[in-house]
C-alpha cells in the first residue's frame, strides 16, 4: 500500500459502527469499578476537525487498545496506559440522525512509513464532524448511558496488556507503524 | 475561628480591624452564611417581616473575596427588601426600601449545602495539569472555575429565595479548559458550558424534557441574572 492509497478515504455506511476511546477522567460515575460507567458530555467536546473515532470495518476494540498502548501521552515520551481507557461503540446510523452532526467520514491518519515510536499510523481513523454544541454533547453522552450494554466494549485486559507489551518490544516494526507491502 | 455560637455583626461596608483575624479564617475553605437584619432605629417602622427572609447562602470565600462578597450581598439585600415589601403587600411608598445604614450583616459558619459540597469537590479540577486526559486537554483556569461557581450560586440562591431547590449538577472539566454543569432530573435534563469568549465568560446551554421535548437552547452572559433562564431551571428540582 502506498501513502496515497492509505490516505484515500472510503465511504462509511449507516450500518457500520465507530469506536471512541474514553479516558477514565471523562467517565461517570467516578467509582472505578462501577459496572455502568459512561462518557460524560464533557468528553464529546470536538476538535476543529470533529471528534476522532475508529471505524469498525478496519479495526476491532482490541486493536483500539493496541493503538492506545503504542501512543505516547501528549508532549511526553511515555506510553499511554490502555487500562486508563474505556472503548465505546456507537452506530453510524444513530450519529447521522443527530441534528447538527454533518458527517461521519473516514480520515486515515498517516504519520510516516515507518511511523515514529509513540505515534502510530491509524488507517481506521474517522471523524464525527460537528461544531461544539451542548445539545449534541448531551445527546451523545445520554445515548451511551441508555445503551450501555451494547455501547461498552468489554475486554480482557490481560490479553491486551500482553499484546501491547509484545508490540512495544517491536519498536516501529508493527502493522501500526509500517504500511502493508503489496 | 468563627463558629455558629460566636456570631459577629458588622455593617456591610467595612470589615473592622479588630476582627481581621477572623476574616483571615473566612478566606480559607470554610463556608459561611451571611444573613441580614434591619438595624433597630427608634421611631422607624421597618418593612422587614423577618430577617430570615434575607438569609443568603454564603459562598466559598476563597472564590469570592470576603469584602466584595459583603458588598454584593448588601446590594442583594436591598433588592430583596424592596421585593419583599411588595410580596407581603406593603405599599413601597409607606415602607421605603432599606438603605445601607439600616442593614447589618451577621456572619456565621454554616453546614455546606449539597451544591456547595459539589463545588468543594469540583475544585479539585484546578489541580489537573495540562494533558490530564493523556491527550491535549488544557488546564482549568481558576477564573473559569470562579465564573462557573458564581453563575451556579447566583441562580441557586435566587431560586432558594422563592423556596425552589434545584438538584445538584455534575461539575466537570472539559478538555478545552471550559466547565460543564450537567443536570439529569426525573423531568428534565440540562447542560450548561461555561467558557471564555473575548475576555468574557459566557454560558452556553441546552435543556429539554428528554427526547428533545421542549428544547431550550442559547447562550447568556455569566455575570448577569436572567429571569427566563431561572424560570427554566425550576424544572431541575
Amino acid at each position: 500500500m502506498t501513502e496515497k492509497q492509505f490516505l484515500t478515504p472510503l465511504p462509511i455506511l449507516d450500518e457500520h459502527n465507530v469506536y471512541r476511546q474514553v479516558h477514565i477522567q471523562d467517565l461517570h460515575p467516578k467509582e472505578r469499578d462501577h459496572p455502568e460507567r459512561y462518557p460524560k458530555p464533557s468528553h464529546f467536546k470536538p476538535d476543529p476537525d470533529g471528534l476522532s473515532v475508529y471505524w469498525n470495518q478496519h479495526i476491532d476494540p482490541e486493536g483500539v487498545y493496541n493503538i492506545i498502548g503504542l501512543s505516547y501521552k501528549a508532549n511526553k515520551t511515555e506510553f499511554k496506559d490502555p487500562a486508563n481507557f474505556f472503548v465505546f461503540s456507537i452506530p453510524v446510523l444513530y450519529l447521522r440522525a443527530v441534528e447538527g452532526i454533518s458527517d461521519v467520514s473516514h480520515s486515515p491518519r498517516y504519520i510516516g512509513n515507518p511511523a515514529p515510536i509513540g505515534s502510530p499510523n491509524i488507517y481506521s481513523h474517522a471523524s464525527i464532524v460537528y461544531s461544539d454544541d451542548e445539545e449534541i454533547r448531551l445527546k451523545l453522552s445520554d445515548y451511551c448511558k441508555s445503551n450501555h450494554a451494547s455501547c461498552h466494549c468489554k475486554i480482557d485486559f490481560s490479553i491486551v496488556e500482553k499484546k501491547v507489551q509484545e508490540l512495544r518490544q517491536r519498536l516501529d516494526n508493527t502493522i501500526y507503524h509500517r504500511l502493508p507491502e503489496d | 475561628m468563627i463558629t455558629s455560637d460566636k456570631k459577629l455583626s458588622y455593617y456591610h461596608d467595612e470589615v473592622p480591624d479588630s476582627h481581621k483575624d477572623e476574616f483571615k479564617c473566612l478566606s480559607g475553605m470554610d463556608v459561611i452564611s451571611l444573613s441580614v437584619q434591619p438595624k433597630f432605629q427608634k421611631g422607624v417602622k421597618h418593612v422587614v417581616p423577618s430577617c430570615e427572609y434575607y438569609q443568603v447562602k454564603g459562598s466559598h470565600s476563597n472564590i469570592y473575596p470576603v469584602k466584595n462578597s459583603v458588598h454584593a450581598i448588601a446590594r442583594q439585600m436591598r433588592r430583596a427588601a424592596r421585593k419583599s415589601s411588595f410580596a407581603i403587600g406593603f405599599p413601597s411608598y409607606k415602607y421605603p426600601p432599606l438603605e445601607n445604614e439600616d442593614i447589618q450583616i451577621i456572619y456565621s459558619q454554616e453546614k455546606e449545602s449539597d451544591i456547595e459540597k459539589a463545588l468543594s469537590q469540583a475544585k479539585k479540577m484546578l489541580t489537573l495539569s495540562e494533558g490530564w486526559d493523556e491527550a491535549n486537554a488544557k488546564r482549568i483556569e481558576p477564573s473559569t472555575f470562579q465564573a462557573a461557581a458564581t453563575f451556579l450560586l447566583r441562580y441557586v440562591n435566587r431560586l432558594e429565595e422563592t423556596n425552589i431547590y434545584i438538584q445538584t449538577p455534575e461539575i466537570d472539566p472539559c478538555p478545552d479548559g471550559s466547565i460543564d454543569l450537567n443536570w439529569h432530573t426525573d423531568n428534565a435534563r440540562m447542560l450548561v458550558n461555561i467558557r471564555q469568549e473575548n475576555n468574557e465568560y459566557v454560558a452556553y446551554y441546552y435543556g429539554d424534557f428528554y427526547d428533545g421535548k421542549m428544547p431550550f437552547k442559547g447562550n447568556i452572559a455569566v455575570d448577569t441574572f436572567f429571569d427566563f433562564f431561572a424560570a427554566w431551571m425550576k424544572y431541575l428540582v
